[in-house]
């Protein structure tokens, strides 16, 4: 890799906002990586999650008009499924079990009932978000 | 096989002889003769399926239900959503086999049963079923069953749709529904906007709630109220609308 291609993956870098477990794993796969793209019409973010079984995860995503997001989840990969033997962890670099918070900001402001939020089977959260269609003939 | 009714004048017993080679004598299971029937020659046979109780109730209205009501114990029908017929099912077939189903033929008949609706054309079947249970139970439902495909039809009213258009009419929706399909099927011409959809009143927040992992089904809620139904449609379609 580059100089300059760091240089430019630094700018695409968002701002982002990491509590809970989502802060504690930041050396392997965290929770939080992001990629945010825009379009004429709408915003996409897709959104790392792993190790969230999606069925218990109780993923919920806030979304403010000012193009605010809260993704609220809870990672439960910590504990393995069916087993009872408890590991200690020697090398833990992925989050550890627990509620988390990603909050970011998109560019610009969103109308947050046009979203269509889809929780892929590898982990990622995609989230397609509309900008707001203000719309004189309807006022 | 063929059904009849009370004026016609097929007789109750039935005369059966295929083979007047066969032994008239009858044996059971272990070979016992068993001594000939006083009242019924060799080779007859009562037809089961004739009931006729039930041959009755084809004829009565659903609002003469007081008249019926006797009758319905001796013939309860399930009424099922299923095309095959109960074992017992009063079924009355048209007896031509030769018509082409495919042609609609409003023609009476006059051969056909009494009970058979005169502006049913050829070859399709229909059946009578009395509701056993439930508030309207005694009442007679019609079916109709098209020829080709077996395909059922609960009223006259769809029969005559399917004779005109070849298609089944599509099950009346509540009108939010029918938007919604009016939508997802517009492809061809531009989409309407979506009528109650204001694009301008923009609410502050909304959390989407992940409700059903499996089918990655998520639900709105605005603040702690969970965003109703009515509402979800209309969103849902403004978003489809701002897609294209």
């Amino acid at each position: 890799m580059n100089v300059e291609e760091c240089v430019v993956s630094e700018q695409l870098k968002p701002a982002v906002l990491l509590t809970g477990t989502a802060k504690d794993g930041r050396s392997g796969t965290p929770i939080g990586v992001m990629d945010i793209g825009e379009s004429k019409k709408a915003y996409l973010c897709r959104v790392a999650l792993p190790g969230l079984r999606n069925n218990e995860s109780n993923i919920n995503c806030d979304i403010e008009r000012d193009g605010r997001v809260h993704i609220h989840g809870s990672v439960t990969s910590g504990v393995l499924k069916d087993s009872t033997t408890v590991y200690e962890m020697t090398v833990q670099e992925l989050s550890p079990p627990g509620r988390f918070t990603i909050t970011f900001n998109l560019p610009g402001p969103v109308d947050p009932r046009l979203a269509s939020p889809n929780f892929r089977s590898d982990g990622v959260l995609e989230i397609v978000i509309f900008k707001p269609q203000f719309r004189k003939s309807e006022v | 096989m063929s059904t009849c009714s009370g004026g016609d004048p097929t007789p109750l017993f039935q005369y059966f002889d295929p083979d007047p080679t066969e032994p008239d004598q009858l044996f059971d299971a272990d070979g016992h003769h068993i001594p000939q029937d006083p009242l019924l020659q060799s080779g007859t046979f009562i037809e089961a399926d004739l009931d006729p109780t039930a041959r009755t109730l084809t004829e009565s209205q659903p609002d003469q239900n007081g008249v019926t009501e006797t009758n319905q114990c001796e013939a309860p029908e399930p009424v099922s959503d299923e095309p095959e017929l109960p074992a017992n099912a009063v079924t009355t077939a048209a007896t031509d086999g030769g018509s082409t189903p495919a042609e609609p033929k409003e023609t009476p008949q006059v051969t056909a049963p009494p009970e058979r609706p005169s502006w049913l054309p050829e070859g399709w079947r229909v059946d009578y079923r009395v509701r056993s249970s439930g508030a309207s139970a005694g009442t007679v439902d019609r079916y109709y069953f098209e020829p080709a495909s077996g395909r059922k039809f609960r009223s006259r009213k769809e029969v005559e749709y399917f004779l005109q258009t070849g298609s089944k009419r599509k099950k009346t929706a509540n009108p939010d529904a029918d938007a919604n399909s009016q939508e997802k099927s517009g492809s061809k011409k531009k989409r309407s906007a979506p009528l109650n959809f204001d694009f301008n009143d923009v609410p502050e927040n909304v959390r989407w709630v992940m409700t059903d992992a499996v089918k990655d089904q998520w639900t709105p809620f605005i603040g702690d109220q969970i965003v109703p139904k009515s509402a979800r449609q209309e969103w849902n379609s403004a978003y489809h609308f701002s897609c294209c």
